[in-house]
């Protein structure tokens, strides 16, 4: 069962990558982006590390979607096209 | 516009190539560690059994047998937000550029600031005894931070000297601590204290000790952080 | 046949591949894309996929987490490896670091020069 639910993480954390690259709204993007850490989040857990995860639950979600959000309300928000 | 217009093919093949070495070579040494028995990671949990006391192993290795790269971490982190700050110190606003006028919003806060800061506190006292520990219970305090900053606005502002005073102390009582470990016994972060019974909140001698100071010092630097990129003039 | 799944080997190699594809998918971004924060976003993407493959790797299904706790009593071998997963708290916390000192960069020149993109940068001269 953990294998399937494994397989299955990897395969929706590569589909929001694809998405999260080649998405021309930056804040959606942090929006998928989250939802990338949240995967791994999951995946630290079923490999038997607590404590990555919950760092990676707190800094590597939490903060850093933070500090994104915030820079784009700085810049501008349409990735423009050439 | 076609897929090959956007990305050319290039940049696909440099990418393929140098994933394909990164993960081959990071897979050989990972697999040269796990072939030989005993690895390092054994060889740190039988010691971890009767020398430490602590329930939590990675607790142990970062604080006590890895103790010194946690000190060149804090580094790293004071170092990039000395940076930050040079970098965004022209373009600071006095004002805090979230004001809402909303009064349910600013009571609400008022309830769930300690809380946030009591959940904090107990992640980074309880490293040794579970998940968690000071890295991440800065960063929750810090949010709680980032809470009343978003939600107060204007009536609610952090003097940088304090902050700047309680990370230099924190930082301070970490190396002074791994000083008198050198002192008392023969090593740089020697334990000094008596070491108590597995599963009870004062046992491992300095590693609660460590943590709490790393906790303080990791809480004050991303408070300061967030509250550098929140005062930035907005210009659109 | 679902039994199959759950053998350490096959999960060792599900984790390699996915790794692999979501490095190359982060690196194809870093290097592909004009936008300076986009730039900075695949680069976290890919640091990401790190973490998943060192932690990955020393991970069997048979082996509990190294905590001590009312059911698993005393260290023993039949733990996790604690040293690579300390190794990748560490980097977690490096990783902000850089992505935030990466991001004020970011917001200072686009205060400066009102530019986004890589190839309108010409501050040094002509780059034609």
């Amino acid at each position: 069962m953990i294998g399937l639910i494994i397989l299955a993480i990897f395969v929706s954390m590569i589909i929001l990558a694809i998405f999260i690259i080649f998405n021309r709204d930056l804040p959606h993007s942090v929006i998928l982006f989250m939802g990338f850490g949240l995967g791994s989040v999951v995946l630290f857990f079923l490999f038997s590390a607590p404590d990555v995860a919950l760092t990676e639950a707190v800094i590597g979600t939490g903060a850093s979607s933070v500090v994104l959000l915030v820079t784009l309300l700085q810049v501008r928000r349409k990735e423009r096209k050439r | 516009m076609s897929i090959k217009q956007k990305i050319s093919i290039q940049t696909i093949s440099v990418s393929f190539v140098v994933s394909i070495m990164i993960i081959i070579l990071l897979g050989i040494l990972l697999n040269f560690t796990t072939q030989f028995q005993p690895t390092l990671g054994s060889d740190l949990l039988a010691i971890n059994a009767n020398s430490t006391e602590t329930a939590n192993a990675v607790t142990s290795v970062v604080t006590y047998f890895r103790g010194f790269d946690t000190l060149g971490e804090v580094t790293i982190l004071f170092l990039s937000i000395f940076g930050v700050s040079l970098g965004l110190e022209g373009f600071k606003e006095k004002l805090n550029i979230f004001s809402y006028q909303n009064t349910l919003l600013k009571i609400g806060v008022d309830t769930l600031f300690p809380i946030i800061i009591l959940f904090g506190i107990y992640v980074i006292v309880h490293g040794h005894l579970s998940p968690g520990g000071g890295f991440q219970g800065g960063v929750i305090i810090a949010s709680g931070f980032l809470l009343m900053f978003l939600a107060k606005g204007d009536d609610f502002s952090i003097n940088h000297k304090i902050l700047e005073l309680v990370e230099s102390l924190s930082g301070a009582g970490f190396i002074l601590i791994a000083l008198l470990g050198l002192l008392v016994t023969d090593r740089f972060l020697g334990n000094f204290i008596p070491i108590g019974e597995v599963g009870e909140l004062f046992s491992g001698g300095i590693i609660p000790l460590i943590y709490i100071f790393v906790g303080i010092k990791v809480s004050a630097e991303i408070t300061a952080l967030l509250e550098y990129f929140i005062r930035i003039k907005d210009v659109r | 046949m679902l039994d199959s799944f759950n053998q350490t080997p096959f999960l060792h190699s599900v984790i390699t591949i996915g790794s692999f594809l979501i490095l190359l998918i982060g690196l194809i971004g870093a290097l592909s894309k004009k936008n300076l924060f986009k730039v900075f976003l695949s680069l976290a993407i890919a640091e990401s996929s790190l973490f998943i493959y060192f932690i990955g790797m020393h991970f069997s299904v048979d082996k509990v987490a190294p905590i001590v706790t009312d059911q698993v009593t005393k260290f023993s071998s039949n733990m996790v490896d604690p040293v690579p997963q300390a190794m990748i708290l560490t980097t977690i916390v490096i990783g902000i670091a850089v992505l935030s000192l990466g991001l004020s960069f970011v917001i200072s020149y686009y205060k400066l020069t009102g530019k986004m993109r890589i190839d309108e940068m010409d501050e040094l001269g002509d780059n034609k």
